[in-house]
């Protein structure tokens, strides 16, 4: 009785480790279709409105969602007005993040190179760079969601996979 | 000036400025009301303009006269002090840029210079840039007091034109006359005042929000060219009354005469040192000879907020400076 518990219990386990990892592709894609949307907006409201950085920062914090810390930290942050760059707030704040978890490497990076080139440029260039980081960014998510299926698979066939083995080797 | 409205305004001023010149100001315990012009160039000293006279700051805050003992201004600074302005988006102030100014929270006016972008015959932007030159808002309530009296007539105001050389207050005291003639008084009523904001001096205004008292019955079109800003005006906002500061081409003065001929009441500011100088001038000659504008006010050159001369369509004074009057306003601010 115990054994068939211990068995059971093990193998929930690891299906919720698998689910988790599931979750977290999930997540990521969530996000990333998140920050695409947040470029576009900065994109659109350069080209028309030429609003400048805290004003489109303040509108993107009151959308909240996965980056709703960071558009509202960051805002904080410039009104400080102490003295260090754009850059050294979104770095600080981009690691800060809680939800930072769910990206890979790839995507961080493109996270800074994105604060990197935001609102020291003409509008032009401003426009253009914005354009690039769309398109990388497009790329990124696009490969994340043909690799959704496939992830959701892996992940529930490798950790029940696990499940049963430890219960086999422990039990 | 109010503390609490100082406060306001070295808030204002600080925010613009990297932290460097922050503390430099904050160790020299400067009254900001008196502060009228900071001068940031790279490699060059720390310059103000304070109480009309100009002066250095040395590391420590203290004034100085001699250039070789006073802060220098590096070029770190001069781009933290653009990110400030810029609320760290250069992109929002490219036609500002081309025109080599913008105006920030308080209605400072900030003028830069470097290196020019040019496409064409156009310019296209500015970089490189390491010469700054914050030129701090005046508003001065009160200071149109005793002139208002010689412009006011039964049916509104006589078309008027002030001049003065740059620098002697013609565009705080068109800005005092609009509130003036915007709010109205217990003897004379409130009209509709609309203005032209070129270059968002008079209004000074921040995300559409006038920084300045510009009255209750005045409406801004901000940024906006004077030409067609003045047709927009007429067409839209039934003004009584429109205000445009610093006229000076021969678009600008046919715009003009199509407001006067529309029945609106013009009230305009443009660079000069005397009437002859206007009447020399192409584009206000025919004007004046043709006797368009009811009153002229004559700043004097060289003093602040001074009226010289009050004349009259022929030419005729109505108020000399000789008799010792200055502008001073009930309450500088």
């Amino acid at each position: 009785m115990l054994k068939a518990a211990g068995v059971i219990l093990i193998l929930f386990g690891c299906g919720g480790l698998g689910w988790h990892a599931v979750l977290r592709h999930t997540a990521r894609i969530k996000m990333l279709a998140e920050l695409e949307q947040a470029l576009q907006y900065l994109y659109g409201e350069i080209e028309y409105s030429g609003s400048d950085m805290m004003e489109l920062l303040d509108r993107l914090a009151a959308r909240q969602g996965y980056f709703g810390d960071l558009w509202k930290n960051m805002g904080d942050c410039l009104r400080s007005y102490d003295g260090k760059g754009f850059f050294y707030h979104w770095k600080r704040e981009l690691h800060k993040l809680g939800t930072a978890g769910y990206l890979k490497r790839g995507d961080m990076e493109l996270l800074c190179s994105i604060g990197e080139n935001l609102g020291n440029m003409d509008r032009q260039t401003q426009l253009h760079t914005l354009e690039i980081f769309q398109v990388r960014l497009r790329e990124i998510l696009l490969q994340a969601r043909q690799e959704y299926g496939e992830k959701v698979k892996v992940s529930g066939i490798v950790w029940i996979t696990a499940g049963l083995f430890l219960a086999l080797v422990l039990v | 000036m109010d503390k609490v409205k100082q406060m306001g305004r070295k808030e204002e001023i600080c925010h613009i400025l990297a932290v460097r010149f922050r503390k430099l100001l904050d160790f020299s315990s400067i009254d900001f009301s008196k502060l009228q012009e900071i001068r940031l160039r790279v490699g060059a000293p720390f310059l103000i303009v304070y109480g009309g006279k100009e002066f250095f700051l040395d590391p420590a805050g203290r004034f100085t006269s001699e250039a070789d003992k006073a802060f220098v201004v590096g070029q770190r600074e001069i781009r933290e002090t653009l990110e400030y302005i810029s609320n760290y988006s250069m992109y929002a102030f490219d036609e500002e840029l081309r025109q080599g100014y913008l105006t920030v929270q308080g209605g400072h006016r900030v003028g830069v210079a470097g290196k020019m972008i040019w496409e064409g015959r156009q310019a296209k932007s500015m970089k490189n840039i390491s010469f700054l030159n914050i030129r701090l808002a005046h508003e001065v309530q009160g200071c149109a007091d005793d002139i208002l009296p010689y412009l006011v007539r039964e049916q509104g105001i006589y078309h008027t034109l002030l001049i003065s050389p740059p620098r002697c207050g013609k565009t705080t005291l068109l800005r005092d006359l609009i509130r003036q003639l915007s709010d109205g008084d217990s003897s004379r009523g409130g009209m509709t005042v609309g203005v032209v904001d070129e270059r968002s001096e008079l209004g000074a205004c921040y995300l559409g929000v006038p920084q300045n008292d510009v009255g209750c019955r005045t409406d801004i079109l901000d940024g906006c060219p004077k030409v067609e800003g003045m047709m927009m005006l007429v067409r839209s906002m039934a003004p009584q009354v429109i205000a445009v500061d610093e006229v000076g081409s021969g678009e600008d003065v046919r715009a003009m005469e199509y407001v006067m001929n529309c029945g609106i009441c013009l009230l305009a500011t443009a660079h000069g040192i005397s009437i002859d100088d206007i009447k020399n001038k192409p584009v206000f000659g025919r004007l004046v000879k043709e006797k368009i504008f009811g009153r002229y006010v004559l700043l004097q050159p060289g003093a602040v907020g001074k009226i010289q001369a009050i004349f009259d369509e022929r030419g005729s004074i109505l108020f000399s400076g000789t008799r010792g009057k200055e502008l001073q306003g009930r309450h500088a601010c």
